[in-house]
């Protein structure tokens, strides 16, 4: 019986239509709730043969504290009003930190009230005195309007004269003198800080001289290569605060992640203090790893992750449980979506309420499906990383991730974006055939039992760090004996000064440049010179993606087949001066496989160490590489169907790396085929496993392997940082060398292939017949003691 | 691998600043080593100006007030004339300056055109008059460090004067001097009342000049004609070579740019001002007599607009400017409720074989229906109107073409009910 449509909805104050759920749940006799829907997963023999774990998560009561002595009274009415009697413990414990003066940074789980700990003390500061001033930084654009409109709330309440503004690329030029002269809060993002702030800083002269508080929010996305510019950026705006007399104090706030204390000290420069007793309530949580059927045990092929996401997904939609499901790509977001507004027609559900949220929809698209996830009028949302972040959409009962997030940090952040403060909520994680997937879905122990990923960055990365001396010289001529966090500082403004870029004159180096040096330096992209893909296939000519220097060489030479999103294109031409890759869709029956010879030559070592089977080191090396040819292959057949020559210069890249070689008795107990199926089927291991522990992207680690390296005159593996100068994998690589070994040898033990898939050493047709073989005894050698 | 080596690996050559290959061909051609005869207090009338804040280069020239700059002297205007200054800066409000001696002419010259706290404005030119002389300063800082000692000395004298006067000093000189000044710390509570020239001159010769710079006025309306002129962009580069060479030959051009920026100004708000008072001797095309016309409309001196808009069409004009000025005019004349006058343009507007504009006969048609009540004149107008649509189709879009052609249509509907009506 399906009752009357018109009864399920109402109109709110401001009008908009509103999606009564609690009606309708209450309405809808046949359908069940969340626990009645998991109770019958769990009795269902087919469903739970593919469970690696089920998992309860208990529970917890919230701790509260009572407000602080120090709260303005007109701050305690405020949150009165809004129904808050008392703070829960880490806000309270926040607030008396920064009111005795110390940087710090908080860490609890989404959902946690964790904005109050920055606006409150915030908040205190300026309604003591109106001169004081803060700044908000946010990693985008969303997350800072997202900000403004919690903000904004407290100070209406407050009712008392406090100006919060916005200042990013959209801030319109009439409204920025006001906000650079009369805002007491501004919030941004780093990127308009590098570029549109610090070297106009003289404009903000009101902003420096009485800035108190600087806010990080979301630390744990400063890492890597962005990670290391922000915290360079961060340098410069602490230098201009100090021009102008001021000493702010930082307050960040994390997702949680294995260092954020280490992450957010680098990041600022300043010592900041953990702040972590969580005090909010939660609700129970299941948490169930499913790890699809196999479907082709010899090729390691497991069933489509999208496809059982879909499946997974249609039990909880259709008893209208709100659920979001994370894709691990664009173009998988939309399949999904496609998926699931199908399949709410054939449930008789509301297909406009299955929505996909990604980078690339407008702002006002975002806001309108953030605002139907909080009023429940959206049921289902299928999203990529993007809503990962702190973005408010209210809680949801169900997560499902089709496929693993890269990082234990990234998946816990996922599943949090199920769950209430009281009454349970389920996180499922789907696993594709991928490694990685496998290890984390076979070894569930892992995931729950040890703790996030580290957060790495490099703030003197020489390539980034030479950027923001320009930067900052730009801002403030450097003094002799003037400090930015680096030893060499001195030795660098000389070798500018050699440039004729600086000039050193009465004992400061001034710039000396009619450019604007900021412009020339993206915070974002891990390289400044990226190849753009311009597709032709239609008159009016688009760019479809950009790629980095070094991957040009075997994916967009002339006449390679360049796969996006699925379709093929051909790159009718390369233009190497201009950076342009001219490519048209075709259809054809091969694909394009290149031969790159990739040398690396050791330049520095910074540590060695003797290890179990021969040793370890890390340090700076040169990776040289070079595409010479590339085969035509068919589909399906593999036949080799033509082949082509690849003109392209030799690329060159200084940059750190780990490395291990092979003791010479070692090696000697293997042929010389065996050893390099080993060592082939060891490194694409490696580079897989190897972002378990770092919190980065496969692609940011390659890997080289020489079967008898010049350098080291062994069999040798290297791993490295894929970013010029590198961003700190390698000492870190250096350090966990045997956890990471166990955790090779783990997954290659416990998967189901008979001969290596790609799921662990890799397929049969790269590693030979023996790879799984030669692998596990080569791994077995380096573990026995 | 010491620093230095990795640093040269990592910069790419494409990061130096790029040196003109001409700028290269001069430097070896015609400067040598460096000598003091090339000190610029030697090849300038200048000197050395000590203080406890530095020292920098202070350049003085002494002009005779009857001095003639292009075909304009420097003294050829007397204070009564300075209120006309509301008048030309459309800015009815303004305190205007009481006397000559009330402005300082500023221009400067700067390390780039990016703006931001690196761009240092390394050259400062100022003009003021003083008894019976126009005295021309050149403020220049040999080096960097000498920055605050140049700008301390410059603040001391702008502080004298109640106006600024500059060409489009308001969004680049004057922002980048105070962004400087509060990186020195040394503004205090200074804010002169900003004349930039920049605007007025655009409201006269836009309608003549490509390009509104101070380049193309001072050549095109103050018969000015410099020799050997470089162009600013040339400014960073050589400010940079002479750092590195201290060979203050390379400045010269510079000095000399500055210097006649400073003089136009002069001349160019003499000439506004007086262009201002007396368009008819002083202006000589018709399109700035119609441009001065149009200033008079806006500031509401109605008989003064009326003079320059007659006088204009008085002259031998191309047609469509003509069309144009006609245009202008009747609306002026509609609105000021003079229908006799608007209506004579319309007609002669519509009776002309080469008018294509629609609006005649639509003004004519309002005019009718509404003011006289004269449903079958407006209507005529109309169907009027329609013809010379079909006509002229080429010159819409399709879109636009289908609009006029509904708009006109509904007119007609409209008038032939009120006559059916009247029957």
């Amino acid at each position: 019986m399906t009752p009357d449509r018109r009864s399920l909805f109402f109109v709110d104050s401001t009008g908009v239509l509103l999606y009564n759920k609690i009606e309708n749940e209450y309405m809808e006799e046949n359908s069940m709730n969340l626990t009645q829907v998991l109770d019958q997963l769990k009795s269902s023999e087919k469903f739970c043969a593919n469970i690696t774990t089920w998992n309860t998560i208990l529970a917890r009561e919230a701790q509260y504290s009572d407000f602080p002595m120090s709260l303005d009274q007109r701050l305690a009415d405020v949150l009165r009003q809004r129904g808050i009697e008392r703070l829960y413990s880490h806000q309270a414990t926040a607030f008396d930190s920064v009111t005795k003066d110390k940087n710090i940074v908080v860490v609890t789980p989404t959902a946690s009230g964790k904005t109050l700990c920055y606006n409150l003390p915030v908040l205190n500061k300026i309604l003591q005195n109106q001169e004081t001033r803060a700044l908000y930084l946010f990693p985008t654009k969303a997350l800072s309007q997202d900000q403004m409109s919690e903000l904004h709330e407290l100070v209406t309440l407050l009712g008392e004269d406090i100006k919060t503004y916005t200042y990013d690329g959209d801030t319109p030029a009439t409204a920025r003198k006001l906000i650079r002269s009369a805002g007491h809060i501004v919030v941004t993002n780093p990127d308009m800080l590098h570029s549109g702030i610090l070297p106009h800083h003289t404009k903000w002269v009101k902003l420096f001289e009485n800035l108190k508080y600087i806010v990080v929010d979301e630390v744990h996305h400063y890492r890597g290569v962005f990670g290391s510019h922000v915290a360079n950026v961060m340098r410069r705006l602490r230098r201009i605060c100090k021009f102008y007399g001021s000493d702010p104090q930082f307050i960040c706030a994390s997702a949680t992640i294995a260092n954020p204390n280490e992450l957010a000290s680098k990041l600022t420069g300043v010592e900041v203090e953990l702040v972590n007793n969580n005090g909010a309530p939660s609700g129970a949580k299941e948490f169930i790893f499913y790890n699809p059927p196999v479907v082709n045990r010899e090729l390691g092929i497991r069933r489509s992750n999208v496809l059982e996401a879909k499946r997974l997904a249609s039990y909880f939609l259709k008893n209208k449980i709100q659920t979001i499901v994370f894709a691990r790509s664009r173009l998988k977001t939309e399949v999904l979506v496609s998926y699931l507004k199908e399949l709410c027609k054939g449930i008789g559900q509301n297909p406009k309420a299955i929505r996909g949220y990604r980078g690339g929809y407008l702002p006002g698209q975002r806001r309108e499906i953030e605002r139907g996830l909080r009023r429940g009028e959206v049921l289902g949302v299928v999203s990529t990383n993007a809503l990962e972040l702190g973005i408010d959409i209210g809680q949801l009962e169900v997560c499902i991730m089709s496929g693993y997030p890269g990082s234990v940090a990234s998946t816990w952040q996922q599943a949090g974006r199920a769950g209430r403060r009281s009454g349970i909520s389920a996180a499922i994680l789907l696993a594709n055939s991928s490694p990685l997937d496998q290890y984390m879905i076979t070894n569930p122990d892992y995931f729950f039992s040890h703790s996030t990923e580290h957060g790495l960055i490099n703030p003197n990365n020489l390539v980034i760090l030479l950027s923001h001396i320009k930067c900052a010289a730009f801002e403030l001529p450097f003094q002799d004996g003037e400090d930015f966090g680096v030893e060499t500082l001195e030795e660098i403004l000389e070798f500018l000064a050699e440039e004729k870029i600086l000039r050193h004159v009465g004992g400061r180096w001034y710039w000396m440049s009619d450019s604007y040096p900021a412009h020339d330096i993206s915070l974002r992209s891990a390289s400044s010179d990226n190849f753009v893909i311009v597709d032709t296939t239609e008159p009016d000519h688009r760019i479809i993606g950009e790629m980095d220097r070094f991957s040009v060489l075997t994916m967009l030479h002339k006449d390679a087949i360049y796969i996006h999103e699925s379709q093929q294109y051909h790159v009718d031409q390369l233009d190497y001066d201009e950076q342009k890759a001219y490519v048209r869709a075709v259809d054809s029956d091969y694909y394009t496989d290149a031969h790159l010879s990739v040398d690396i030559k050791v330049l520095d070592v910074f540590e060695k160490r003797e290890v179990q089977g021969g040793d370890k080191s890390h340090g700076e090396v040169l990776v040289a590489a070079k595409a010479t040819m590339f085969k035509k292959i068919k589909f399906n057949t593999h036949e080799n169907v033509g082949y082509g020559d690849i003109h392209l210069p030799e690329q060159q890249m200084h940059t750190t790396s780990y490395w291990m070689s092979i003791a010479s008795e070692l090696a000697d107990t293997f042929t010389k085929d065996e050893l390099q199926s080993g060592l082939l089927g060891l490194s694409n291991l490696l580079v897989n496993v190897a972002p378990i522990y770092l919190m980065c992207d496969p692609r940011d680690i390659k890997v080289v392997t020489q079967i008898r390296s010049p350098f080291t005159n062994a069999p040798t593996i290297y791993l490295y940082d894929s970013y010029p100068g590198g961003v700190g994998f390698s000492e870190k690589l250096f350090g966990i060398h045997d956890k990471m070994l166990n955790t090779a040898q783990e997954l290659v033990s416990a998967c189901e292939c008979e001969n290596g898939c790609p799921s662990c050493v890799g397929p049969v047709n790269e590693v030979g017949p023996d790879g799984k073989l030669n692998t596990l005894k080569l791994l077995k050698s380096f573990s026995e003691r | 691998m010491d620093l230095r080596a990795k640093l040269g690996l990592h910069f790419k050559k494409s990061d130096k600043p790029k040196v003109k290959k001409q700028d290269q061909q001069i430097n070896e051609l015609i400067y040598e080593s460096i000598n003091q005869e090339y000190q610029l207090s030697r090849l300038l009338p200048g000197k050395m100006v000590e203080s406890d804040l530095g020292e920098f280069l202070l350049v003085e020239y002494r002009y005779p007030i009857d001095y003639f700059h292009g075909r304009i002297n420097l003294g050829g205007l007397v204070s009564e004339e300075m209120s006309a200054l509301c008048g030309v800066l459309k800015k009815p409000n303004m305190v205007c300056p009481k006397d000559l001696q009330n402005l300082i002419f500023l221009d400067t010259e700067t390390t780039g055109l990016a703006g931001g706290a690196g761009t240092f404005a390394f050259l400062i030119g100022v003009g003021y008059f003083e008894e019976d002389e126009f005295v021309l300063r050149q403020y220049m800082m040999e080096d960097y460090h000498q920055e605050l000692a140049m700008l301390d000395a410059l603040l001391s004298e702008l502080f004298k004067y109640s106006h600024l006067v500059t060409y489009n000093g308001k969004s680049y000189d004057w922002p980048l001097l105070e962004g400087r000044f509060i990186y020195h710390r040394i503004k205090e509570d200074f804010s002169p009342i900003h004349i930039d020239l920049l605007h007025p001159s655009r409201r006269f010769y836009k309608r003549r000049l490509e390009r509104c710079n101070l380049g193309s006025i001072e050549t095109e309306i103050l018969d000015f004609k410099r020799t050997n002129d470089i162009s600013g962009s040339e400014v960073p580069a050589l400010f940079f070579r002479y750092l590195d060479q201290k060979d203050g030959r390379i400045l010269l051009p510079v000095f000399q740019h500055n210097h006649w920026d400073i003089l136009s100004l002069v001349t160019l708000i003499i000439h506004l001002i007086q262009a201002y008072l007396n368009p008819e001797d002083e202006l000589h095309c018709p399109e700035d007599i119609f441009s001065a016309g149009k200033i008079y409309e806006d500031l509401g001196q109605v008989d003064l607009a009326l003079k320059c808009y007659t006088q204009t069409l008085q002259q031998e004009n191309a047609s469509y400017f003509k069309q144009e000025v006609m245009k202008r005019l009747s609306f002026f004349y509609k609105r000021l409720g003079k229908m006799e006058e608007a209506l004579l343009i319309w007609k002669e507007l519509m009776e002309s074989e080469t008018n294509l504009q629609l609006y005649p006969y639509l003004e004519l048609a309002k005019y009718f229906e509404h003011q006289c009540k004269d449903y079958q004149n407006a209507l005529q107008m109309t169907e009027g109107a329609m013809g010379l649509v079909v006509k002229n189709r080429k010159l819409y879009s399709k879109i636009k073409l289908i609009e006029l052609q509904n708009q006109l249509k509904h007119r007609e509907q409209r008038l032939l009910k009120k006559i059916r009506k009247d029957f």
